[in-house]
């Protein structure tokens, strides 16, 4: 009489034991790596605008700075995205023709705003408010990265809680002088850390790791 | 098939099986999964255009405005994120506000985001024009408006003058009818009372703050007047015992229904309505008999006043009023109740001449309109109505087909007249019976003009466009005086520069809009002398009047204290607040004593008839300790039948009941229990008893002056076993002072507004699932006064304990301690366990049994617009409670720091304490010095609400001290 089990059942038996295995703990661990991938962050996705903006262009070439648009940054929990007055200051004087520029001035003449598409989205029951952390010495740069270098703006960090929280329970790397906010390019002599210490004392930075800093 | 049927039906009667449960299980996991795979949509951003003047987007700004109500103003500020008005806060500026707010102020802003609104004009039902409304009624007339009639509310509006004089100049013949249910049909009882004692119709004017001994002759002066929010104040100023040693106003209350006021009174006399008149010729007497010197009092009305001399029981207390009353002259204060008879407000005008209480009652000319002789009652248009005398009738804003007496049957008259115009925010009763009907503005949409209580006049103006195209009540009158193209803001700057003459510049107005009211046009003091003759042949006729018989049952009509005469029944925050004193909600009830229950065989809930002359209504009985016996009180403004889908249905209609002279009270009125009738009442606070526990601690102010420690056991260190904690930095806390906590309720409603509280409806509130985060509990107080009934009102909210029993039990740290000293509340942590409410012992957490929002259409659409952006709306299965308004804390720590200053004392102020009108809640840090809230904190009557948990909360209360007269055991 044969076998019930030919010897290679062995084998298959070991080898369906360690699928199942993994295969229970990739059940698990794939949805925590997920979450963290740019697939769910949204990283380094590009966002068509309606209109095509670059950045490199008005930061590089004509030296703008930020809070020239973004003009509410310090006062303000919205950065500010600039009304369509504020491109026409510019642009009924310059390429005030430019085809590029005819939603611009379809808005500016129609009255109906020129509907923007966010490339930064932080949950709802997130406040985050700029003005503080700007404030405090926290550049643009920071967060939002090399947008000088960027033709149309992506999302360079996570923005998920863990980042927010590295910087929160050690915001001393991320300062900078207050002059220093808008610039892309600075960078502290030696080491952050000292710098940091000294600013974070100078202004009373403060760790902040109380849920309603965020939540309300 | 018939088997099949059966058998599906038997199915769905058992509900949902274990294996479809299984399935479905199965299915939402799959779904959710696939759900979580999909990119996330991008959301738009929509930038200014051209940024408005002086918007910074995302920081909100106020504008000062004023609410009308009954033709008295009370100033506001508004909150308006990005043009939309959001909250409400008084007007620190205002003399009728002075920074604070009440429940009407509070829920209005909802009243814009009404989603019953009416959005169109409409004729006959079918939809119409502006243009049409003008080309019929802009015209001329050839009968110099003998046919034109107008009916509204009363006005104190300047601009209305103005207008209701362009046109009489066009249609001389024209006449208005000033209409308000609550004030009476036959005019202003306040003014005829001055009219008798005086001889001219003259305005009571109070200063509660000048006062020791107050006499409330059934004025709720504390939450039911046009002034109430300042007398609160003032009030609270004379009342606060800020030591032991400090002095404290007295207050005798004499009234039916226990009111706010009297739930403040340090002796309150319980009086069927009828018998107040007597009670106050009573006191007159006794205060005759007081040796005041000579010419006090008229010697005529001294001998009017004799028979009057109280008999009976409390004969006693009376002639201890009137000693207390003597023995303070100059700094006494008789107020009388504006629905009370000319002759009550006369006996309290001879009482304040007498005692020469100058500092605390005096008199101006009325602030109210009248339109001399083109001004006419509800009585006489009804008359010339049924003589078919008016072709043209137009109703701006009020409601006479809801609230005039039924015995005019006015909506059958209005429906007879040829053309007829309503103008208002709701398609109610009255628009019903209207052929025309033109949408009216709220007040967040108009402009205007109206004069405070004291005459100080305000600005009203627009937080926002007319939402639904609405006019005021101006502009439809300048349609009536040929105005072609009617725009209530240059009506209002046209009139504004012709009554100001040179004064009047556009700066001068700008000023006036930015700052709510024109500061110094209060009405000057008028110092009339006394007309004895008329005031002792009154008081005489009242002696000789026969007393309402022993057994007879009395009826008092009140205007509710949350939809006011129903014009508010619409707003679901209003609805939904707990009544002060009784704690109803979403119903108004037969409201009786005790003993009369006892004596009508009736409980709590148990519908009844009741029949007054004739007339009956179905209503359900809620028994109230306190009542006087022999008499039922009805709240005004329920039983709403118009297109309001939130005021339909909710409780009955007690104007039915109302005779032609819509007076206050009546007598006769006989109940018959509905055999095996109930009507659930969903009353918050069943229970009024402390049973023994030291939960909301009073005491008088004798036993606090003999033991100022008696609040000790309640406070200070307990043994503990866990570490205390260590705190650095802010540390905010709260003290509620009870002493002067009126339980009026406003902070209920501020609060609802500021966090986005959502309404359940009245089913879950009989399921105690309300969402307030803050409440006010009304005990009987302990101990010496138990026998009053005496109340004690306690706002109850989450205690922010150092050492709080939620946080153990959580088990998923969706509730934790900030080092600010803040109880914070994790809504994305949150999983529903419920732990954290069973666990606590002063039972201030919320569950979301529902998605609200999903579950009550009125808590989304354009309501969603009311919302502060800067609160989360919570979702369904999970707990939230009170925070401390830590949005209104971070926005100030984020201010300083970005200043680069420290916060300052007072700079954080939470939406309860900002509405109180007798500043009882304070709210600051422990870390700074100088504030109330750390003084008061000193004194020896703070405790903590069930200290020997040693929860250690960081709400302190102060205990209530009453003041009352030893002469009166």
């Amino acid at each position: 009489m044969a076998a019930t089990f030919p010897p290679w059942s062995n084998t298959a038996f070991g080898v369906a034991l360690a699928a199942l295995l993994l295969g229970g703990a990739a059940v698990i661990a794939a949805p925590i790596v997920y979450v963290r991938t740019p697939w769910n962050t949204n990283e380094r996705v590009t966002v068509t605008q309606p209109v095509e903006f670059d950045h490199r262009h008005h930061y590089q070439d004509d030296s703008i700075d930020c809070r020239f648009c973004h003009n509410t940054v310090e006062q303000a929990a919205t950065a500010g995205i600039p009304s369509t007055g504020k491109c026409m200051g510019c642009h009924n004087q310059i390429w005030n023709d430019s085809p590029k520029l005819e939603i611009v001035r379809q808005s500016y003449f129609s009255g109906a705003p020129i509907r923007w598409r966010r490339v930064h989205n932080l949950p709802d029951f997130v406040y985050f408010n700029h003005a503080i952390h700007v404030s405090q010495g926290i550049g643009c740069v920071t967060c939002h990265g090399r947008v000088d270098q960027m033709a149309a703006v992506q999302q360079v960090v996570t923005l998920q809680m863990g980042w927010c929280l590295d910087c929160h329970r050690a915001p001393e790397r991320h300062l900078r002088p207050l002059d220093k906010i808008a610039s892309m390019t600075w960078a502290p002599e030696g080491d952050p850390e000292v710098l940091g210490r000294e600013l974070a004392a100078a202004r009373g930075t403060r760790r902040l790791t109380s849920c309603t800093t965020c939540h309300r | 098939m018939d088997d099949e049927r059966q058998g599906s039906s038997a199915d769905e009667a058992e509900g949902v099986s274990r294996r479809d449960l299984l399935k479905l299980l199965g299915a939402s996991m799959a779904l959710a999964g696939v759900a979580g795979c999909n990119p996330k949509a991008t959301e738009g951003i929509l930038p200014y255009v051209e940024v408005p003047r002086d918007v910074t987007p995302g920081i909100r700004r106020f504008y000062a405005t004023s609410m009308d109500l009954d033709g008295f103003a009370t100033g506001l500020l508004v909150e308006s994120h990005e043009g939309r008005p959001t909250k409400i806060e008084g007007n620190p500026e205002h003399p009728a506000s002075l920074g604070a707010t009440g429940v009407i102020e509070q829920a209005s802003v909802l009243g814009l985001y009404d989603r019953e609104r009416a959005r169109g004009l409409r004729l006959r039902g079918g939809p119409a024009t502006w243009e049409a409304f003008l080309a019929r009624f802009g015209g001329e007339r050839r009968d110099r408006g003998a046919g034109l009639r107008f009916l509204l509310y009363p006005t104190s509006s300047p601009l209305l003058g103005d207008m209701i004089g362009r046109v009489l100049a066009r249609h001389p013949a024209a006449r208005f009818t000033f209409h308000s249910p609550t004030r009476g049909v036959r005019g202003d009882q306040a003014l005829d009372g001055a009219r008798l004692a005086f001889g001219e119709a003259l305005l009571p004017q109070r200063d509660f703050s000048q006062a020791r001994v107050i006499v409330s002759l059934d004025a709720d002066f504390l939450a039911g007047m046009p002034f109430s929010l300042r007398y609160s104040r003032q009030f609270a100023e004379a009342r606060r015992p800020a030591s032991p040693s400090a002095g404290m106003c007295r207050l005798y209350v004499v009234e039916s229904m226990m009111s706010p006021t009297g739930s403040m009174a340090d002796h309150r006399l319980r009086r069927r309505p009828s018998e107040i008149a007597a009670t106050a010729a009573s006191l007159a007497a006794a205060v005759a008999r007081l040796p005041l010197g000579p010419q006090a009092l008229p010697a005529e009305v001294a001998a009017a006043l004799g028979p009057a001399a109280a008999t009976g029981k409390d004969a006693a207390v009376i002639e201890a009023m009137a000693r207390d009353l003597g023995r303070h002259p100059g700094a006494g204060l008789v107020v009388a109740g504006d629905h009370q008879p000319p002759v009550v407000h006369a006996i309290a005008h001879l009482l304040n001449t007498a005692l020469r209480n100058d500092a605390a009652a005096w008199l101006t000319r009325p602030v109210l309109l009248r339109a001399g002789d083109a001004e006419q009652g509800l009585e006489a248009l009804t008359a010339e109505l049924r003589a078919g005398r008016v072709d043209t009738l137009v109703i701006l804003e009020a409601n006479p087909s809801y609230t005039a007496p039924p015995d005019l049957d006015f909506p059958r008259w209005l429906r007879a007249v040829p053309e007829s115009v309503y103008v208002g925010l709701h398609e109610n009763e009255t628009a019903g019976d209207c052929a025309w009907f033109v949408p009216g503005t709220h007040y967040l949409e108009a402009w205007g003009d109206a004069r405070a209580y004291d005459g100080t006049l305000s600005m009203v103006q627009p937080l926002i466009q007319p939402l639904f195209g609405g006019r005021t009540a101006a502009e439809i009158l300048a349609v009536l005086a040929g105005d072609p193209i009617p725009d209530a803001h240059r009506l209002l700057r046209e009139s504004w520069a012709r009554r100001q003459g040179a004064a009047g510049s556009d700066a001068a107005m700008d000023a006036a809009l930015k700052h709510g009211l024109v500061p110094g046009t209060a009405a000057p003091r008028v110092t009339p002398t006394l007309t004895p003759a008329p005031l002792a042949a009154a008081i005489a006729a009242l002696a000789a009047a026969p007393a309402a018989p022993e057994g007879a049952l009395e009826v008092a009509f009140a205007p509710d204290p949350r939809v006011y005469d129903g014009r508010f029944a619409n707003n679901p925050w209003l609805q939904e607040l707990p009544a002060p004193i009784t704690k109803l909600t979403w119903d108004n009830a037969a409201l009786l004593a005790p003993a009369t229950a006892r004596r009508l065989g009736l409980e709590n809930e148990d519908l009844v008839t009741l029949d007054l002359g004739g007339r009956d209504v179905e209503a359900p009985v809620l028994v109230v300790p306190g009542h006087a016996e022999g008499a039922v009180t009805l709240h005004l403004g329920y039983g709403r039948r118009g297109a309001e889908e939130i005021a339909a249905g909710v409780g009955f209609d007690a104007y039915r009941l109302r005779s032609a002279a819509g007076e206050a009270h009546a007598t006769g009125l006989t109940i018959r229990r509905i055999e095996g009738a109930r009507h659930p009442l969903a009353v918050t606070q069943p229970h009024r008893s402390q049973e023994g526990r030291p939960i909301a601690l009073s005491a008088t102010l004798d036993h606090y002056r003999a033991h100022p420690d008696f609040t000790a056991s309640q406070r200070g260190p307990l043994p503990s076993l866990l570490a205390l904690p260590v705190y650095k930095g802010e540390q905010w806390a709260m003290t509620i002072d009870l002493a002067i906590c009126t339980g009026c309720s406003s902070c209920v409603v501020a609060c609802q507004a500021e966090n986005n509280v959502l309404v359940v409806g009245k089913e879950e509130v009989l399921n105690k699932r309300e969402m307030h985060w803050l409440r006010i509990d009304t005990y009987e107080a302990e101990g010496e006064r138990a026998a009053a009934p005496a109340l004690v009102h306690q706002p109850m909210l989450c205690q922010h304990c150092e050492m709080a029993p939620c946080e153990y039990v959580c088990p998923v740290n969706a509730t934790v301690h900030s080092p600010d000293g803040l109880n914070e509340m994790v809504y994305n942590r949150c999983v529903g366990t419920r732990f954290c409410s069973n666990n606590c012992p002063y039972k201030v957490r919320r569950f979301n049994w529902y998605d609200w929002v999903e579950r009550r259409p009125d808590n989304g659409g354009i309501a969603m617009l009311q919302r502060n952006p800067e609160v989360t709306v919570r979702e369904r299965g999970v707990m939230e409670k009170c925070t401390f308004c830590v949005q209104r804390i971070r926005r100030a720590e984020i201010a300083a720091r970005v200043e680069g200053r420290p916060i300052r004392p007072g700079e954080v102020r939470t939406a309860c304490q900002e509405a109180c009108p007798t500043r009882a809640i304070q709210f600051g840090s422990l870390a700074h010095r100088g504030t109330e809230m750390l003084a008061w904190r000193e004194e020896p009557r703070v405790y903590s609400v069930l200290h020997e948990l040693g929860t250690r909360p960081r709400v302190q209360y102060l205990a209530r001290i009453d003041n009352p007269n030893p002469e009166i055991a």
